[in-house]
């Protein structure tokens, strides 16, 4: 024998019921708010953190949610080739930003390459880490390889230069067939003379 | 219960939909014990703020900044903004941005207005029109770094030399 499932239901009591009639679906009706109440939070008998969120599973949603003055809204929404995001909307209905970007994870780490990359919100992703460069000009692969636009490159040698004086890397973005730029190519070195010279760099750019 | 939260009678019942945070400033900081963490919000300014509190009442940080500028300016063609701004939690605020054919000691302001913390250039886009070679271009730097601004220094290049700059920088 199977317990059977309940559904909260609004028209409980009617308006002619009496109290004997209605108590079934009275006490029906509160096992689900309190089934209902006990998703992502400490139940209504959970003593003095009754109420508290223990967890914060948001459903995605295909558009914003209001907000008047004084609120901020968090959702979160389908991405096209990303997972689900959370999202941001200021006060008053104003701006939505995409507060989490793409999906994390570990790259692939060598003695001659070590790389991450992290986000910021507004669908911007940063590239960053340390190579040592063989030789120039030297192709910078870009790892995962969905950016848009370059907004900001930066380097520094992770030696002193040497030579007459250090240079500037200069660097121009390679744009692929399908539109992604996914490498950088340095054209020069920090030194005049520079096998082997380790470079530390950030690429922030518009995914 | 049906605000933020999924409908009573759905399989998603009472999992959320949205988190609508309502101003905390009166109510002061959430107290967090060993084994809780809080999310709320305040107003800064006159802007709400989106807080996160470790635990144990360690100290609040602010998640949130009062706006962003970033991505694209125009559509058909995609123009980006060639000057861009995020942040992180603090909050800080992260510029990138690019300036074309800077002259020696430009001064850069930036906005949304902060005290800078760091800012790092780098040239691209460096031509030369008579074929000299480019490796006689010696180091740009970020000088006077004061507030929101900078200036742009560098040995001075021939006439035939242009280039562009990335910049950097972070501020709070």
């Amino acid at each position: 024998m199977t317990t059977p499932e309940f559904e909260y239901n609004k028209n409980i009591p009617k308006v002619n019921d009496d109290l004997a009639t209605s108590q079934g679906g009275f006490l029906a009706n509160f096992q689900q708010l309190y089934n209902a109440f006990l998703k992502n939070h400490v139940p209504l008998d959970g003593g003095a953190t009754a109420g508290n969120h223990t967890v914060i599973e948001l459903l995605n949603s295909s558009s914003g949610f209001e907000t008047s003055s004084g609120e901020l809204s968090l959702y979160a929404s389908p991405v096209d080739q990303q997972t689900g995001q959370l999202f941001m909307r200021y006060q008053g209905n104003s701006q939505d930003v995409q507060y989490t970007n793409y999906q994390l994870y570990e790259l692939n780490q060598t003695p001659q390459r070590l790389q991450f990359f992290t986000t910021l919100p507004g669908k911007i992703l940063i590239y960053y880490g340390l190579v040592i460069v063989p030789s120039y000009p030297y192709i910078l692969d870009l790892d995962p390889p969905i950016a848009k636009n370059i907004i900001s490159v930066n380097f520094c040698p992770g030696t002193r230069p040497t030579g007459l004086s250090s240079q500037v890397p200069l660097s121009n973005p390679v744009t692929a067939s399908d539109g992604f730029i996914k490498q950088l190519k340095i054209e020069i070195p920090f030194s005049l003379t520079a096998p082997n010279e380790p470079l530390f760099y950030s690429v922030m750019v518009n995914i | 219960m049906a605000n933020n939260h999924s409908s009573l009678g759905l399989a998603t019942q009472g999992k959320h939909r949205v988190l609508i945070l309502k101003d905390q400033t009166l109510a002061g900081d959430p107290v967090t014990s060993a084994t809780q963490t809080a999310i709320y919000q305040k107003i800064v300014g006159s802007n709400p703020s989106w807080f996160y509190r470790p635990s144990s009442n360690g100290t609040p940080i602010q998640m949130s900044y009062p706006s962003v500028k970033t991505g694209l300016q125009s559509t058909n063609p995609d123009v980006y903004y060639q000057d861009q701004y995020s942040f992180v939690a603090g909050p800080f605020v992260v510029y990138g941005g690019k300036i074309n054919n800077p002259v020696n000691g430009q001064l850069v302001n930036l906005t949304p207005n902060t005290t800078l913390r760091y800012v790092g250039i780098t040239i691209t886009n460096y031509k030369v029109s008579n074929n000299v070679n480019p490796q006689a271009l010696s180091i740009a730097i970020p000088t006077n770094i004061s507030g929101n601004s900078f200036n742009i220094s560098f040995q001075v290049q021939p006439a035939t030399v242009t280039f562009d700059i990335y910049y950097f920088a972070i501020g709070n």
